[in-house]
Formats: structure tokens, C-alpha cells, sequence
């Protein structure tokens, strides 16, 4: 039992990055869009994301660092302000929309009003980051989102055309530009920098040091395997039950439809208990990330295993980014097209992200033993190349597409 | 960048947004328009079989039918705002408010499985002649 509870980390950030509310609607699209053709984008993304939560978890067990502290001493002042200041950007636009779908999710329990349950919403994750400790913030979030899964076992029960399903893990080209904007979203989707963000400082927050390597890979190996197995089982549902109508889903609700179909009220109620949770995941990775990042580049003491009267700034930058969260998702954007941006946008950010990783995982005189091995090094470069790409990529996508409209 | 330059250049943009408004449809806009509402038709079928079948809850219908009501009223201010292409614009603009018709229906009656039953039938049909329609248009 003890064991599954020292994964909870990866959950958190599997979920919370795999399964915000974009991430829920984008797969549900490219499913009902593409029915399995796009399933092979899912684990390169999740190998990519491992890749980098291995390594990153590996540099703040054995050096004490988080991904900040990298950047902060590796980069020049200037690139380091420019990094944080469009990390604390996305990330605050992504914690905007996640208190969106929180509102929705729970609005379509109770049918008051979404602007009453952002309310609610902020309230709830306030006194949760108040009261709860890390540990059982993260078990929470992680474990209640595993009620997707009902996705998963839904799929099982309708019966799907298994060759088809395989034949959608071999990566294969097409003529249209939708198919790429949505195979680059889906890997980026992945890799979203807020999920290392988190990650590392969480490494942190819960004193990993060498004896918990093995921790830290089954985190990585275990939490990001959920993750992109969710992401599969609902790109299934969707390709099963929305695509065969047409239905090009904008909104959750939509996508629940797809969990309805195998098991009615009871997927219903799973179905929307495990996008709270997920989406409240996402909201409290994105919420803590902000205020990690600028507080590990300006040096403050920072997180929850300081007292409150010691990471007095972190806390206060934590507010304030639910704060600006709140205050955004209340202008009545659209938090779906919101998250789709960012996921876009956040894309530019990555490379800027994951380079200290790399470098410092591979380091001999940071690391010394503990250091990259050939695989992983190897790894590390290839994935940096492949964000590199993609950072070009989706902006090119995203204008020539229409915002994915076709 | 002195205010004079900052003015010309908030008169250009508001000029490039409203330059937007009203302006001469595109096939291919009109296509995407119709696509919408056939999807937001057969949400709305899924939803009335699934409130048939007494497979899901009155708060959840109630909501999703107000949401998928909601984004065909947006879609069908953006056919009204156009111009050109009249006869599919109309008719796509005629089909919206039926379907709207039939998704209040279903919110304000979502405990109705018999009622439910006969919005499915028709959304089915809307549906078809959403998908007819955008077909025409390729």
C-alpha cells in the first residue's frame, strides 16, 4: 500500500498534464476526427514526458534543484527573466482555464450556474493549498482522476475492432494539415512544461533523496503510463461513439456522452467525478508551478514543507495566481479554446524548459554516478530535438488550420 | 512609438475587425458553419436517445442542451451576419432554428423519456439534412 501511495507524484502530474480540460476535449476531437489514426502520437508524447520527469526528478534527488534553480544559474539573467516570464504566462493562462472546467464539471452535477462553480472551484482548491498537506494533495487529485478509467473499461465493454486499434499505434502520414496540427498538439499536449515544473519541485516538496531513485522512476515510468493510457482510452470512446454521428465535440459534456453509451448514469457520474479531479489536478499543478518557478528564480524560500511564515512570498504569489486565473476565466472565455492555445503557445516555451534538464541530468561533476547513462542521454537529445521541431511547428499549424478549425 | 502612431495603429486594427463583420461568405465558411450545427444536431440526438433509454441525469441534460442551444445561436448570428451564398445560408440558418426548437424541448422537459424519444427521431432527421446540405456545398 505504502508503494502506491509513493507514486502519487506521477499521477498528479500524468493526469494533471495529460487530462486538463484541453486535453480532455483535444483527444475526444482528434478521436471523433480521426478515429484511431492518431493513437501513435500518444506514447511518443508519454515517452518524451518520462524522458524528461526521470531526469528531472533524478537532478532534485541527487542536486537539490528544481527546474528554476537550473535555469536560473545556467542561463544569462535576461534569458532567465524571459523564460519565466513566458512560463508564468502559460502557466497562468492553462490555471484560467482549468477553473473554467472545473465550473463546468461541476455544473453539470448541480445546474446552477458555471460562474457559481468557478466560485466554488477557487474556494475549494484555496482551502485544499492551505490545509492539506502536499501528500495528500496529491493523492487526491491523482487518485480521484483515475475515475477516468471508466473511459478505459468502456471500451472494453463496447466491443472495438482491435486491429484497427493496432494499426493506429504505426505512425503513418496524411495530406491534411488538421492531421498534423493534431498529431503535433497531441505530443505537445504531453510535454507540457508546467507538468515538470511541478514534478520537479514536488521531488522537492516530498525530500527525495538517492535512496528514492527508484521511487522517482516508478513515478515517472507508472504515473506517465496512466496518463497516456486515459488519453488512449478516450480517444477510443470518442472514435466509437462520437465519430460513426459526426460529432466534433467543443464542450465536456460532449465528451461524457462517449462514457455514457457502455454504462449510463454510473459512467455519467465517474466520468465527471474523474474530470473534477483531473481538472483540479491540472488547476493545482499549474496554481503551485507559477509560484515554484518565480520563487525559485528570485531565491525565495518556497512550498509547503517551509512554514508559512518562512515561504511567506510563495504563498502570496500563489494566491495571487488563482487570483488572475479567477479573473480571467470570469471575462466568460471560452476555457476550452483557452487550453488549446495554450498548449500551443506553451510548445514555444519548451525547448527553454527542458535544455537545463538534459544538461544538468547529464552532467558528471553535478551528478557524478548518478548521471545520464548512454540511453537516457540519448534519449534526452532526441525528445530536445523533437520539441525543437514542433516548437516551429505548431504556431505554423495553428495559423495555417485556423486554430484547428480546418 | 509616440500616441499619434499608437492611435493610427488601434484605428487600423478596429478597422481590420470590423472589416470582418458582414463580408461575403466563402464556401468553405459556410461548409464549416453547417458542419457545426450537424454536430451540434447529433449531440443533441445522442443525448435524447440517452435520456430515452433512462440512461442519464436531468441536471446533466438540462446543462448540455443549454450549452449545445448556446453555440447554435452563435453559429446562426454568424450565418446572419453574412452575406452571399443566400439560398444555403438560409436554409442552414431555417434547419438552426429547428434544431434549437428541439434541443429547448429536451432541456425543459429532460425527465420526458417518450418526449425524448420523438426529439431524437427529429434531431436524427435535421441531422441528415445538415449533412446533405454541407455535401452539396463541396
Amino acid at each position: 500500500m505504502k508503494r502506491i501511495f509513493q507514486i502519487a507524484l506521477g499521477i498528479i502530474a500524468a493526469i494533471g498534464g495529460y487530462l486538463d480540460i484541453g486535453d480532455l476535449v483535444f483527444n475526444a476531437q482528434a478521436g471523433a476526427l480521426f478515429g484511431y489514426k492518431l493513437l501513435w502520437t500518444i506514447p511518443i508524447g508519454v515517452l518524451g514526458i518520462m524522458v524528461f520527469a526521470e531526469q528531472s526528478g533524478r537532478v532534485a534527488a541527487i542536486a537539490k534543484k528544481a527546474n528554476f534553480d537550473l535555469i536560473r544559474e545556467e542561463y544569462p539573467k535576461r534569458l532567465a527573466t524571459l523564460t519565466l516570464a513566458a512560463s508564468l504566462g502559460v502557466t497562468v493562462l492553462t490555471l484560467a482555464a482549468e477553473l473554467g472546467g472545473m465550473g463546468f464539471a461541476l455544473n453539470y452535477f448541480f445546474d446552477v450556474s458555471e460562474s457559481f462553480f468557478i466560485l466554488v472551484g477557487l474556494l475549494f482548491l484555496i482551502l485544499v493549498s492551505w490545509y492539506f498537506s502536499f501528500d495528500m494533495i496529491e493523492r487526491l487529485f491523482g487518485y480521484g482522476g483515475l475515475a477516468l478509467l471508466v473511459f478505459v473499461v468502456g471500451d472494453f465493454h463496447m466491443h472495438p475492432h482491435w486491429p484497427s486499434i493496432g494499426q493506429g499505434f504505426v505512425p503513418h502520414g496524411s495530406s491534411q494539415l488538421l492531421y498534423w496540427y493534431f498529431a503535433v498538439g497531441l505530443v505537445a499536449a504531453a510535454m507540457m512544461p508546467y507538468e515538470i515544473y511541478f514534478y520537479s519541485s514536488g521531488a522537492l516538496e516530498e525530500g527525495w533523496g538517492e535512496k528514492d531513485l527508484g521511487v522517482n522512476r516508478a513515478n515517472a515510468i507508472i504515473g506517465y503510463l496512466l496518463g497516456g493510457t486515459l488519453a488512449i482510452g478516450l480517444m477510443v470512446a470518442a472514435a466509437m461513439v462520437l465519430l460513426p454521428q459526426n460529432i466534433q465535440p467543443d464542450n465536456l459534456g460532449q465528451v461524457v456522452l462517449a462514457a455514457i453509451e457502455p454504462f449510463g448514469g454510473w459512467g455519467l457520474v465517474l466520468a465527471l467525478l474523474g474530470m473534477f479531479f483531473a481538472i483540479g489536478g491540472a488547476t493545482i499543478d499549474t496554481a503551485f508551478s507559477a509560484a515554484y518557478n518565480l520563487s525559485q528564480h528570485q531565491g525565495w524560500k518556497w512550498g509547503k514543507k517551509a512554514t508559512k511564515a518562512q515561504a511567506k512570498k510563495w504563498w502570496m504569489v500563489l494566491f495571487a495566481a488563482f487570483g488572475i486565473g479567477f479573473a480571467i476565466v470570469a471575462t466568460g472565455v471560452d476555457p476550452v479554446e483557452l487550453t488549446e492555445y495554450s498548449v500551443i503557445f506553451s510548445v514555444v516555451a519548451m525547448p527553454l524548459t527542458f535544455f537545463p534538464i538534459v544538461r544538468a541530468a547529464s552532467s558528471r561533476e553535478l551528478m557524478g554516478k548518478y548521471a545520464s547513462g548512454w540511453v537516457s542521454k540519448s534519449l534526452g537529445w532526441l525528445y530536445f530535438g523533437i520539441i525543437c521541431i514542433l516548437a516551429i511547428a505548431a504556431p505554423v499549424l495553428l495559423v495555417m488550420t485556423n486554430g484547428g478549425g480546418g | 512609438m509616440n500616441i499619434s502612431w499608437l492611435l493610427r495603429l488601434l484605428v487600423l486594427l478596429l478597422a481590420l475587425a470590423l472589416s470582418g463583420c458582414g463580408s461575403n461568405m466563402k464556401t468553405d465558411e459556410l461548409s464549416r458553419g453547417i458542419e457545426t450545427l450537424q454536430s451540434i444536431s447529433a449531440s443533441g440526438q445522442v443525448l435524447a436517445e440517452q435520456v430515452s433509454e433512462g440512461k442519464t441525469k436531468n441536471t446533466y441534460v438540462r446543462v448540455l442542451a443549454r450549452q449545445l442551444g448556446d453555440e447554435l445561436q452563435h453559429e446562426t448570428e454568424k450565418l446572419n451576419d453574412a452575406s452571399g451564398l443566400d439560398k444555403p445560408r438560409h436554409q442552414a440558418i431555417e434547419l438552426a432554428g429547428q434544431v434549437n426548437k428541439q434541443l429547448g424541448d429536451l432541456q425543459s422537459r429532460p425527465y420526458d423519456r417518450k418526449q425524448a424519444q420523438e426529439i431524437a427521431t427529429q434531431l436524427k432527421k435535421l441531422s441528415n439534412q445538415a449533412s446533405r446540405l454541407s455535401e452539396a456545398l463541396k
